[in-house]
């Protein structure tokens, strides 16, 4: 507690004296007054730890002084040790301290103020610690909380920021993406339209062919077949049947092959007619190529224009979606040509052997009424085997009546 | 050879103190207008020193508050002039002590010489004598001042002393503080150190000339900053306040010389008498034939004393021929505040109507006793407590003769001692102070 510095205001100069002595041997700064508005107009006031004060000052009591010490912001810390006349102190009423750290009764034993001035002094020097302390710990935190604050403001600006870039980015990306695309679609919407013409043209001219390909195949098979089986039957029938027997081969086949015929020549036409349509497809397709963009850039492209103007926004997606479905589905055509080729190959082949053995079966046939006809009293055939010939061969091909033996 | 003759203004007196300068004279100028008598001393033309008997100079004390030495410094060179060199000036036992540089010696004796000269001129007109000393080969004096110099300084200032003078009349009057109201007030006084040392002074009970003296300032300088306080407030001078008694001329009763200056005036049968029982009060031989619990019991000398002022007051006021004003009856109270603007570290001691209370003291007492801390406060005590008893006699001896009062007091004194149980009286020579008080 050395070079702590106590200004004593009392007005007995006497007790000035003694404060003086016993303060300055206690290792103190002492100074001294005589009245309280010294003390509060103490040139060096801020450099005053503490104050002895006499409660019974004349003119301003020390109780008046500590009061205005103790409700002034800048003073109110400061300690005060109240001195008490000893007659004041046996009334055992309770002592006004106006917020003085202790007091003390006048006579003072010399040690007990020592000892009383030392305690406040150590008492005041652990709460400017313990504040000084709890100062730092509340600026650390207080800084820190800011620091958080600001950090975390500085995220949500930054965010707020770089969110307000990426929009700016994103809506530049956009506007140019969209200009992009809208140069892309208005470049895409000019091909797919041409390509649209052109599947649309495909599709007409591929029903076409198909239908006139199905057409002119139904009409040369059932041609060449009808020839190639009127041949083959009318040779088999001028070598091995009698005239009637081919009349009536000639009419069961009138009736029966035409049906058979149409529903095989129809099932090869549906294998054919892919390939067909696919040369065909080619064919137009190449002059497709040299015509229809001319065609699409003076016919399509105003209409186009005015529609893609119109419905972009609207139309664009679900366009390019039935775009991509088709260039999907030509894909996929594409792909499964092959496959479908390798199939209908395959098909062809299984029909002329089928064919083969329909010829040969018909040939048998034939052979066997024939030799029915020709060797009937040689062979005996049952009432069951005449019971359960079919009904179609009963009513299409009449037998002849057997001829009576012998 | 001797220069005397009348002046009647200050300036009149500045011409001669110039003359004196001039023609580089050595001696002792003696002025003196109404009451008051002042010794100049001068050394080849110029001032060298000065004494007041009606006001002894406190060099000690001017120093202290000029914060110029230590009060330890101060007890050190006092016990070396009483135990080595008697009769040396204090001022000079500091400098040979090194306690002290010249230049500061130098300051304090001239502001001191500028207040009496100041005061001396105040009064306007008087008799001045110059008495010319033959040079010795002694030690110069420690301080020499430009007599003219030092006039024209007092005489420059005199427009300003008399408006300061008409707010503040005389030395007498006590100023009192006022209370701030708040704050504000205090954030707007920026006192200076000076200021604040006179502030600090100020309680209500010390008048002027006492504060000017524990100042150190001298008395123009604090009569300025109180004039000021004046003005902004913060201090006032209460009227109706009794005015001092006048102290008594130890002139008129033929002592020249005050409390402490023994002067022989043995004549008569009544000479002979209190002669005598001073005799008794030094022989401490002789013992009391009271009973120890029919004697009084005395925590400290300061009691007795106290007692004997007492004993004396009564004695007088029961004397039908004593009391000559209404103002009698509290004649002990005015004598005793007038005691201790000289001596204000006696103000545990204190006084009601002609009673004096060495309550507060004793209880000091009965805790510390008189040494240590309590040491400096009881042997100023008892320097204040002589000189009130010295008061009480020149006051008796005007009213009553010197004879009655002589004897009256020494009887008193001695009837008090005989019939006292004194404690803490190790260095308690009563017999001196009894010796200085009556002599």
């Amino acid at each position: 507690m050395k070079n702590k510095n106590i200004l004593v205001v009392d007005d007995s100069a006497a007790v000035q004296e003694m404060c003086r002595q016993v303060l300055s041997e206690g290792g103190y700064n002492v100074a001294v007054a005589s009245n309280g508005v010294a003390a509060l107009t103490y040139p060096d006031l801020d450099k005053i730890d503490m104050l002895i004060m006499d409660t019974h000052l004349r003119d301003v009591s020390g109780i008046d002084t500590t009061r205005q010490f103790k409700t002034d912001g800048e003073l109110c810390e400061k300690a005060v040790l109240l001195l008490i006349p000893e007659e004041k102190t046996r009334d055992n009423e309770s002592i006004e301290l106006m917020g003085a750290n202790s007091w003390l009764a006048k006579p003072f034993d010399p040690a007990t103020l020592l000892n009383k001035v030392n305690n406040i002094l150590e008492e005041q020097e652990t709460i400017r610690l313990s504040r000084d302390h709890l100062r730092r710990a509340a600026e650390r935190t207080i800084t820190r909380m800011a620091d958080e604050h600001i950090q975390k403001a500085v995220e949500e600006k930054t965010q707020i920021m770089v969110e307000r870039a990426l929009q700016m980015v994103v809506s530049q990306v956009d506007m140019k993406a969209r200009r992009e695309v809208e140069l892309k679609v208005s470049n895409l919407t000019t091909e797919k339209e041409q390509e649209l013409v052109r599947a649309t043209v495909q599709e007409v001219a591929r029903s076409t062919i198909e239908k006139m390909a199905e057409k002119r195949v139904s009409e040369s098979m059932e041609r060449i077949l009808s020839s190639e089986t009127e041949k083959a039957v009318r040779r088999s029938a001028d070598e091995f049947f009698p005239s009637l027997i081919r009349e009536r081969i000639n009419e069961n086949i009138e009736q029966m092959l035409p049906k058979e015929v149409t529903r095989r020549v129809q099932k090869e036409a549906e294998t054919l007619v892919p390939e067909v349509s696919e040369q065909v497809i080619k064919i137009i397709r190449t002059a497709a190529d040299k015509l229809i963009p001319k065609l699409a850039r003076e016919i399509v492209k105003e209409q186009a224009d005015n529609y893609i103007a119109s419905e972009l926004d609207k139309q664009l997606p679900r366009l390019v979606q039935t775009m991509v479905a088709k260039e999907i589905e030509a894909t996929v055509n594409q792909k499964m040509e092959p496959y479908l080729r390798d199939q209908a190959t395959k098909l062809r082949k299984r029909i002329t052997l089928f064919m083969v053995l329909f010829l040969l079966l018909v040939g048998v046939l034939a052979a066997l009424l024939t030799a029915d006809y020709l060797f009937g009293p040689f062979i005996q055939r049952p009432a069951t085997a005449q019971m359960a010939a079919p009904p179609t061969h009963n009513k299409q091909i009449r037998p002849h009546p057997s001829p009576q033996l012998p | 050879m001797e220069l005397e003759g009348r002046f009647t203004s200050a300036e009149s007196l500045a011409e001669v103190m110039s003359k004196l300068g001039t023609g580089t004279m050595t001696g002792t100028l003696k002025l003196r207008c109404g009451t008051n008598s002042t010794n100049f001393d001068f050394y080849r033309g110029n001032i060298s020193g000065s004494e007041n008997p009606h006001r002894p100079r406190r060099l000690g004390q001017l120093l202290l508050s000029r914060n110029l030495i230590d009060r330890v410094a101060l007890e050190e060179a006092l016990a070396y002039q009483a135990d080595f060199s008697p009769g040396t000036p204090i001022g000079r036992v500091l400098l040979h002590r090194k306690r002290l540089t010249a230049e500061a010696l130098h300051d304090a004796v001239r502001l001191q010489l500028e207040e009496e000269i100041a005061d001396i001129l105040s009064h306007g007109e008087g008799f001045y004598q110059f008495t010319l000393i033959p040079l010795t080969d002694d030690d110069p004096p420690l301080v020499e001042l430009n007599a003219q110099a030092v006039v024209q300084d007092v005489l420059s200032r005199r427009s300003e002393w008399e408006r300061i003078r008409v707010r503040i009349p005389n030395e007498q009057a006590v100023p009192s503080v006022l209370k701030l109201d708040g704050s504000s007030d205090r954030e707007a006084l920026h006192l200076s150190n000076r200021d604040w040392q006179i502030l600090s002074l100020v309680n209500g009970y010390y008048d002027v000339g006492c504060i000017a003296s524990r100042s150190g300032l001298g008395r123009f300088e604090t009569y300025k900053i109180l004039d000021s306080f004046l003005s902004t407030g913060l201090i006032e001078f209460k009227p109706g306040r009794e005015p001092a008694p006048e102290t008594p001329s130890e002139e008129k009763l033929d002592i020249s010389k005050g409390y402490g200056h023994s002067q022989s005036q043995k004549t008569g049968a009544s000479s002979t008498r209190w002669s005598g029982i001073l005799a008794r009060l030094r022989d401490d031989s002789e013992q009391s034939d009271i009973p120890d619990s029919s004697r009084l019991q005395f925590d400290s000398p300061v009691g007795f004393m106290v007692e004997i002022s007492n004993q004396i007051t009564r004695r007088l006021m029961s004397n039908q021929d004593f009391i000559v004003d209404p103002s009698d009856e509290r004649l002990a109270e005015r004598y005793w505040r007038q005691v201790l603007m000289s001596h204000p570290r006696a103000d545990l001691v204190s006084a009601h109507m002609n009673t004096l209370s060495s309550e507060s003291f004793d209880r000091y007492t009965v805790t510390l006793g008189i040494e240590g801390v309590t040491k400096t406060i009881y042997l100023e005590t008892i320097d204040a407590l002589g000189r009130h008893l010295r008061t009480l006699y020149l006051l008796s001896a005007q009213r009553l003769g010197s004879k009655v009062a002589r004897l009256l007091i020494a009887t008193v004194m001695e009837e008090t001692k005989h019939r006292s149980i004194i404690k803490n009286a190790d260095s308690f020579f009563f017999k001196e102070i009894a010796t200085k008080v009556l002599e």
